[in-house]
């Protein structure tokens, strides 16, 4: 059977190549390179579920509980959200934008331990499943959301461009799209933090104690709100919209990467005295 | 006033105030909170420090400004839901108009096959002479969409004000087969049993405290379980495996004889007062090793118990060491032995009321973002006059 590692690190090598696949049909304009950065990432989404669908079988548990296990499952959801967006709406220049998205988390994965630890008496809840498999998907329709602003903001940018006219969706469709991604990340957001919620009450005692990853999934949460507003009732589409949707995936990355790195609280799990 | 109440209820003041809230919620991840005056001097520069402690941004969440900006909220979100849910009963039973709809062109001539291709299999129709007009509108539910999930937010906060400022908290620790007293409720806990599990791995699995719960005259209430992610709860209470620690039995001699004998825990300090001595428990190590780095516990097993003690007196410390389990501590005419160590257990016990209020809030948003986002509101008008036929819709798509 093959190793968690070995197909972990190849989807991270097709990743890789898919990423430089896209980036040269961009510079290159030319759309085979495209069509193989598409097969590769399917390749790529491939061997990263053999990789966690091992891990899963060698911890008799769904690999959501640490560092190295939530960024394998956060790149992997953002690259099926991708797979999914790209063969729904079928254009490739999304790939460009994306993959570099996947890319930086599976990395942020490969530099963690993977190491397979039993859960800790905290982590023991059924809860985990919903609570991390719902901020998976969230998280990965946010950064396609974030992809998909980008390329409004660089179609915006070269607007004579006939490459990019040809190969980026019209600005409605692109702010349609963002939109709909958008949508799914935020009810998985909420539905993150409501079932955080009911979780640390039946672990610390309080739903709600204002831990730094706790406030920083209400500050993303209010981020998005204001966005959906502003751009029900304020008609901020188009691109300010598409700003917003990128400095909300700033929030996400924060909430995820700086919240575990910068400030402590009990998402660190590294209190002793407590359980 | 009336100036006044539409700014309260407006959008644009409910959108600065979660901006704010936003805002304080940065500074307060930022900053640690709830911290003493100490820690600050110490972590940041004096003007920093000073400016923490000045504006009480150690503990922003509970400060007026930020109570202020909830507060605005409610208002705000309570004045637009009253107001608008009027608007929305209204929208829902008007009779569609094409002032606020789009023309589509269509190649049919039939308004009940132009209604069914775009997916309304009823539709309403009322006539006037020879003018037909069509109407029907879909998903009507949809219109909640956003008034539920300002409702729910607006439920959230209250419940959570409610249960904060109302909040019961205490605790309990003890080592097995004592009784306790819980502070401020007319109930005794019996801890009957603490177990920790270990995998194989020397990891630990679980913490587990077997319990009876006990009226104040020790009637039997119910016995329970209690772990991490299982906690018990009775009458409001909910009681939480929260931490553990060693105790150990510990007896002091005066003149050889014994003038006290009780469990001693962990990090505490034990009082006599006779002649203005102290004992403190510092740490216990099970499986003792010294290090040039220090000492440090190999395993949990009890292999090689000891105790790291320190005696004060009248304020000075006078001796620190580590003493082995049931050696004899020598102070001028005063013995010490600690004997018997074993760990206890730490439940916290709190009450806060309004969870299920905040529950029922929080599953009104999520039903109210579905409705928002996938239900919504599809309106449809026809004018038929002869074989003339002009469609107007709302939100509308061909159904395939």
């Amino acid at each position: 059977m093959i190793k968690e590692g070995n197909a972990f690190f190849i989807a991270l090598g097709l990743y890789s190549l898919a990423t430089i696949a896209y980036i040269v049909f961009f510079m290159l304009r030319k759309e085979k390179y495209a069509k193989y950065g598409s097969l590769i990432i399917k390749l790529g989404i491939a061997f990263h579920t053999i990789a966690l669908t091992v891990r899963t079988v060698e911890a008799s548990r769904l690999p959501l509980s640490n560092q190295y296990e939530f960024a394998t499952s956060f790149a992997w959801g953002i690259a099926l959200c991708f797979a999914a967006f790209e063969k729904k709406y079928n254009f490739k220049a999304l790939g460009t934008f994306v993959t570099p998205l996947i890319l930086l988390i599976a990395f942020y994965a490969a530099l963690q331990s993977r190491e397979i630890r039993p859960l800790m008496p905290a982590l023991q809840s059924r809860w985990i499943i919903i609570h991390v498999l719902t901020a998976v998907i969230s998280y990965g329709a946010f950064a396609v959301a974030c992809g998909i602003s980008l390329m409004y903001l660089i179609r915006d940018k070269f607007k004579s461009d006939n490459f990019i006219s040809n190969h980026i969706p019209d600005f409605k469709t692109l702010d349609t799209i963002s939109y709909r991604a958008t949508a799914i990340g935020f009810i998985m957001l909420t539905i993150v933090i409501v079932s955080g919620a009911i979780w640390a009450e039946q672990a610390w005692g309080r739903y709600w104690q204002w831990d730094p990853k706790e406030t920083w999934s209400l500050i993303t949460w209010i981020i998005y709100s204001v966005y959906l507003h502003v751009r029900l009732t304020r008609g901020w589409k188009n691109k300010k919209a598409a700003v917003f949707s990128v400095l909300g995936f700033i929030a996400i990355l924060f909430t995820y990467i700086g919240v575990n790195t910068l400030l402590t609280g009990y998402h660190s799990y590294a209190f002793i005295s407590m359980l | 006033m009336g100036k006044m109440l539409k700014f309260l209820r407006s959008m644009k003041l409910g959108l600065i105030l979660l901006v704010i809230i936003g805002v304080f919620s940065v500074i307060g991840s930022i900053i640690p909170q709830g911290r003493d005056e100490a820690f600050y001097l110490s972590r940041y520069s004096e003007n920093m420090s000073r400016l923490i402690v000045s504006t009480k941004a150690y503990d922003i969440f509970y400060s007026k400004y930020f109570i202020f900006g909830c507060i605005a909220l409610m208002i705000n979100l309570s004045l637009c839901s009253i107001v608008r849910l009027n608007i929305i009963i209204k929208e829902i039973r008007k009779i569609p108009s094409n002032k606020s709809m789009k023309q589509i062109q269509t190649e049919f001539s039939n308004a009940q096959e132009i209604a069914k291709k775009y997916g309304f299999n009823k539709i309403n129709h009322e006539e006037d002479g020879q003018k037909r007009t069509y109407y029907y509108k879909k998903n009507k539910v949809g219109y909640f969409g956003s008034w539920m999930i300002h409702l729910g937010v607006l439920l959230i906060i209250c419940f959570y004000s409610y249960g904060h400022y109302t909040e019961f908290t205490t605790s309990v620790y003890g080592v097995p087969t004592t009784s306790k007293p819980i502070e401020g409720t007319e109930l005794n806990l019996r801890i009957n049993e603490f177990d920790i599990e270990y995998r194989e791995d020397g990891s630990i699995e679980q913490y587990i405290s077997k319990v009876d719960l006990l009226t104040s005259d020790n009637q039997h209430i119910k016995s329970e379980k209690i772990y991490v992610n299982n906690p018990m709860r009775y009458d409001g209470l909910t009681f939480y495996q929260t931490a553990t620690g060693w105790a150990s039995n510990i007896q002091v001699y005066h003149n050889d004889t014994l003038i006290m004998e009780d469990i001693f825990y962990e990090s505490t300090v034990m009082y006599e007062n006779r002649d203005d001595i102290v004992i403190q428990f510092n740490k216990f190590y099970p499986d003792l090793i010294m290090t040039p780095q220090g000492l440090f516990s190999a395993s949990n097993e009890m292999n090689n118990p000891h105790v790291l003690y320190t005696i004060f007196y009248n304020g000075q410390r006078v001796d620190m060491n580590v003493s082995s389990i049931g050696e004899t501590i020598e102070w001028n005419n005063y013995k010490f032995i600690f004997d018997n160590p074993q760990m206890y257990t730490y439940l916290q016990i709190n009450e806060m009321k309004g969870k299920m209020g905040a529950l029922i809030g929080s599953i009104i948003i999520v039903i109210g973002l579905v409705l928002c986002f996938y239900f919504k509101p599809k309106e449809i008008l026809i004018h038929q006059k002869k074989n003339k036929i002009v469609l107007y819709g709302k939100n509308l798509s061909i159904q395939v």
